[in-house]
């Protein structure tokens, strides 16, 4: 071990550079590969995409692009189905950042009765299977008249246990109570305290859950369909399901151009949060 | 403080289960009309909504008000709309709000969950329903008898048969659906391959070649030896499943709640055995993207399909738009072993339709109209559900068919659809060959015996409906 | 669940009130739209309550104490455990496992390699973003191309093994039961292991430098290093992702739902998860909602009492890990001299 000639040493670690470079390399393209298959069936026809696979882009984009433009105006149009996708996604994800941010809050800053009671309640919440009670959930949207609305998307997303329960992780290491502190002894009241001053501090961890709750809601197909009826209300997701929906003569050209075009969105929304998001992933995780 | 935020809790709480209690709670049965009561909000409130653009409100006139029919794909709105402006009921078509759910998977839950609310906006007045499931909703008290809404007998002398006893409620013999299709079965195979490997030359030489099953499988080893391994005679061993299901004597459960597996599923299991163990198709998996690209080469000889799938599944697939190009023309049918029959969807007004006689209009204009279907059918070459159309457009030469190289296919189908025979259909269908297929397939694998397949697909269907008796 | 006492350090309890005004948006919420239908379902597991489908109406619900339980529990011919929900829940656990083991592997592997200081990568960063991307695609979509990848006979990967003339004929991956289960388990290892790498390497950076600079000064080799400093104080981190992964593990449903042919979880029911079967008994069949309801609470207490177990022990061990940890330490560099 410590006989090593610095020389000896140094072509270690290049060679150990090197064969680490080599690993990441392949995972990050065994990452790729499936956004590269979907681009490239984008480009594709119908009949070729069915026929045969391939890795290399075809020239059918356009023709796939102007046939998917085609089909969403035979109702409202491409971009009213992202427009609707993008409130939901945008108004569940607010709240749901927001307030699980403030629900955190209020388990970790406070003590009060109950508080440990309320905490394990979150966690359990969690682990609760929800695929039954969703039919009673469902019912009852209907019961209060919020079929074939927006509502039931947006309003539930205020308590999401597992938001709170990142927020709070990252609040233990990340929050100093001697700032909210200070902050009430210059006569800031409760509220105004949590607003401007740990919300502030919390920027990562807003950004990393902002970015897995607007996929989850962008993403999200079931709850849409079983609540949207009118057409000019229908999501991205819903939309392409339509297209893949015609078995019997589903154009999978148009479907993949779908697919890339519902996925653009979120591409540019990762890559503009990532580098909050890999901190605060990482924070979230620290300390429990 | 605590005592505050419990009672803000359990006043929350309270009123959330007041609002649900009303419709899950107790003995509640499914019937509609007792699901009335409850909140008694909303009857014309349209549903809340952040978006702008809402519809607006439904007009109080019940003649304007809004239809909404349900389905899981563009094809009935499109049936629709070309035989509503063709009737010349163009205002109806204006009033329908066609809802396309998308994903005939979840079509099913959300129906279901829709006629749970009938005080809903969005509640369905017309729902379409596929063969595999429809009896689940006319045996039922959710669909309204076709007499309700104005459909007399008379409209309906020109249907076959059997797309009657389909939609009939058990209960009392009413009828509670319509459909615009028949969908008869046929065996749909290459012409150029059939002539170059087996020296056939018509239909009637090819339905000899196949006609029982032990000919098939002798048929699809001369093929799959004369082509070198290039061809087999179908793609999926699970081709044949709808042929034999529809040649059961008996249907999966009878009247009184007893399931039974006919002796003819067993022949049917031992088949696809031999297709698998023989090696005698491209044993892709049925709807794949390998088995739809069948049509496109040269490795599958045949299908086994119905009226729709002739256009949507085998001329979409087979890689040209006119004869000469990939093999479009180079089909032909003949009946094949068994004969058969296959899908088709259905329409039924909900008991709770807020326009019975629209509905009824909106039904006849695609189901009964005999010269609005002939014109249909020449638009889009659906085989309809009206023999005196059918007859109609045959002698008008309409039906031989470019993409059979010229044969008349109202001609192939029309006598098999006279033969179609429903008997064997129950409620259960559906969920019952779900559970059928991985036994088979275990079997075919030889990772079972038949015993062990059939005791454990029986398990299975008891597991699925517990209240049945298992023979 | 576990230490939420750990910022009672200071006085609040003038404070205390607000706690409740901060956390009631969540409870409030969460009681008008989830509560109900909760409490609902779990009491429908006490009760007799599926549709008859020959004349589609809904049978109950009727209490009928724990029978649904006795058929969850109790299999036909009696065994105990020999049930479809148990077998559901085994299919589950085998499934996790398998994507969970070498998803930590080799998350700690790039996270010791992330945090090296001797062997540098500096495109550590774009790394980190790309391996973390397979989780924003929907899993439908990721069921859909894997399926085709693996399709028989003719799917890429069969056609690049017969050509290879690896193999003679291809393979059913689909229909052959550790072959499916391997490749829904790679699909969620692949999909998480960014995730957890991100989440272990800051938890390696969290460790004092000083305690691998002893180390290393005193000679240990890096295998040392990991075993004897990085491991032991990485385990409260470890254990996080454990019961973070085990709650979301016990749920899996989109892939193994999507990847199969029929999507009953082929071959021969050996990939369907528990939660596959609670939505296959409420929405096919009888619909039988009661049992589907106590097949559900079944999973929660599984889950539950597996979490319990899991912060039991992280809560134990923390601060006995860590002298450990220290003493191991100092073992290393007295066996590296």
């Amino acid at each position: 071990m410590n006989n090593n000639k610095d020389g000896g040493l140094h072509a270690r670690i290049l060679g150990a550079q090197i064969f680490r470079n080599a690993v990441c390399i392949f995972l990050c393209i065994l990452s790729l590969i499936p956004f590269w298959i979907m681009i490239v069936n984008a480009t594709r026809t119908s009949v070729a995409i069915q026929s045969s696979f391939s890795m290399i882009p075809s020239t059918h984009f356009s023709e796939n692009w102007q046939n998917l433009l085609y089909q969403a105006a035979q109702n409202v149009s491409l971009w009213k189905y992202m427009g609707n996708s993008l409130f939901i996604a945008v108004g569940s994800t607010a709240l749901a950042v927001y307030f699980s941010t403030m629900t955190a809050y209020g388990v970790t800053v406070y003590k009060f009765k109950g508080s440990n009671f309320a905490w394990a309640f979150i966690m359990a919440i969690m682990m609760i299977p929800v695929q039954v009670s969703t039919i009673g959930f469902f019912r009852f949207m209907y019961k209060v008249g919020w079929g074939n609305s927006y509502w039931p998307l947006i309003v539930p997303a205020i308590a999401s246990p597992s938001t709170v329960f990142f927020m709070r992780q990252y609040m233990i290491s990340a929050l100093p109570l001697e700032i909210l502190d200070s902050a009430r002894i210059d006569g800031s009241n409760e509220f105004r305290t949590f607003n401007t001053i740990a919300v502030p501090l919390m920027k990562p961890a807003i950004a990393t859950q902002c970015i897995f709750a607007f996929i989850a809601s962008w993403n999200n197909f079931y709850t849409p369909s079983m609540l949207l009826t009118s057409q000019a209300k229908f999501t991205l997701p819903m939309f392409v399901q339509q297209m893949r929906g015609e078995r019997f003569r589903s154009d999978h050209g148009i479907i993949y151009a779908g697919l890339v075009v519902t996925i653009m969105p979120l591409f540019i929304v990762y890559f503009i949060l990532s580098k909050y998001i890999i901190a605060g992933v990482a924070l979230g995780g620290v300390k429990e | 403080m605590k005592k505050k935020l419990l009672s803000t809790l359990l006043a929350a709480s309270m009123v959330a289960s007041l609002l649900a209690g009303c419709g899950n709670g107790g003995n509640t049965t499914t019937t509609p009309s007792n699901d009335t009561s409850s909140t008694g909000t909303q009857d014309e409130t349209p549903a809340p909504a952040p978006s702008n653009d809402e519809e607006p409100a439904p007009a109080p006139a019940a003649s304007g008000e809004k239809l909404y029919v349900y389905s899981w794909n563009t094809e009935l709105g499109e049936r629709l709309e070309l035989a509503l402006d063709l009737a010349g009921k163009k205002d109806l078509w204006d009033r329908i709000e066609y809802v396309n759910v998308g994903d005939s998977g979840i079509y099913q839950e959300r129906i279901d969950q829709l006629l749970t609310a009938p005080d809903a906006e969005d509640y369905p007045d017309i729902i379409a329903f596929e063969a595999a499931y429809i009896m689940k909703y006319t045996n039922s008290d959710f669909t309204l008898p076709i007499t309700d809404l104005g459909i007399t007998d008379a409209d309906l002398t020109e249907m076959y048969p059997y797309t009657l006893d389909i939609p009939r409620d058990k209960r009392n013999g009413s009828i509670k659906g319509l459909s615009w299709q028949a969908c008869p079965g046929s065996f749909m195979y290459r012409t150029d391959l059939a002539e170059s490997l087996l020296g056939v030359k018509s239909p009637e030489e090819m339905q000899a070649k196949i006609s029982t099953w032990d000919d098939f499988v002798a048929t699809a080893k001369e093929i799959k030896s004369k082509s070198n391994d290039e061809t087999r005679i179908l793609s999926s061993n699970g081709d044949i499943a709808e042929v034999f299901r529809s040649n059961m004597e008996n249907p999966w459960v009878d009247d009184s709640g007893v399931f039974r597996m006919d002796p003819i599923m067993e022949q049917y299991m031992d088949l696809v055995k031999t297709f698998e163990q023989e090696d005698l198709t491209q044993k892709t998996a049925t709807w794949s993207d390998e088995w739809n690209a069948g049509p496109s080469g040269d490795s599958v000889f045949g299908y086994f399909g119905c009226t729709w799938f002739l256009h949507w599944t085998i001329k979409s697939n087979c890689g040209g738009e006119a004869p000469g190009e990939g093999t479009y023309g180079l089909w032909n049918m003949c009946q094949g072993p068994m004969s058969y029959y296959w899908g088709g969807t259905w329409m039924g007004a909900t008991s709770g339709c807020a326009d019975p006689a629209a509905a009824g209009e909106i039904m006849k204009a695609l189901c009964c109209n005999t010269d609005v279907m002939a014109e249909v059918s020449r638009q889009t070459l659906d085989y309809m559900n009206n023999k005196a159309a059918m007859d109609t457009l045959s002698a008008e030469g309409v039906g031989a068919y470019d993409f059979l190289g010229g044969q008349d296919f109202i001609a192939v189908f029309s006598p098999l659809a006279d033969k179609v025979d429903v008997s064997f259909m129950s409620a259960y269908d559906q969920t019952v060959m779900n559970l059928l297929d991985p036994q088979i397939t275990a079997y075919a694998l030889g990772e079972k015996d038949k015993e062990t397949a059939i005791a454990d697909f029986k398990t299975a269907v008891g597991e699925a409906y517990p209240s049945l008796t298992i023979e | 669940m576990a230490k939420s006492n750990t910022t009672t350090k200071h006085k609040t309890v003038e404070y205390g009130r607000y706690g409740y005004y901060f956390i009631a948006p969540f409870f409030i919420v969460f009681a008008i739209f989830q509560l109900w239908p909760l409490i609902y379902t779990m009491g429908l597991a006490f009760c007799e309550n599926y549709y008859d489908t020959m004349w589609n109406q809904e049978i109950g619900p009727t209490f009928n104490g724990l029978a649904n339980f006795g058929t969850i529990f109790k299999g036909s011919d009696g065994t105990l455990f020999n049930t479809y929900t148990f077998n559901a829940l085994f299919n589950t656990l085998i499934m996790w496992l398998m994507n969970f083991i070498p998803q930590i592997l080799l998350a700690l592997l790039l996270a010791v390699w992330f945090t090296d200081t001797r062997v540098k990568i500096k495109a550590q960063g774009a790394y980190k973003v790309l391996v973390f991307m397979p989780n924003i695609i929907t899993a439908a979509t990721i069921s859909v191309l894997f399926y085709k990848l693996f399709d028989f006979p003719n799917g890429p990967v069969n056609q690049f093994f017969v050509n290879a003339g690896l193999w003679d004929q291809p393979f059913r991956f689909l229909m052959t039961k550790w072959a499916t289960r391997g490749i829904i388990s790679f699909i969620n290892f692949w999909m998480w292991y960014g995730n957890t790498m991100i989440v272990l390497t800051a938890g390696v950076l969290g460790i004092s430098p000083s305690l691998f600079e002893a180390a290393r000064v005193d000679g240990a080799s890096s295998w040392q290093i990991f075993k004897s400093v990085t491991l032991p104080l990485l385990r409260p981190i470890l254990l996080f992702t454990l019961v973070n992964s085990a709650i979301g593990g016990l749920q899996m449903y989109d892939i193994p739902k999507l990847l199969t042919t029929s999507g009953y979880g082929d071959p021969d029911y050996t990939t369907r998860t528990i939660t596959m079967y609670i939505r296959e008994l409420a929405f096919t069949g009888a619909r039988q909602t009661g049992k589907a309801a106590a097949a559900s609470l079944v999973l929660f207490v599984v889950t539950l009492i597996f979490s319990l177990i899991l912060f039991y022990i992280m809560r134990d061990k923390d601060a006995i890990a860590e002298k450990k940890a220290i003493k191991q330490a100092e073992k290393a560099r007295k066996g590296g001299l």
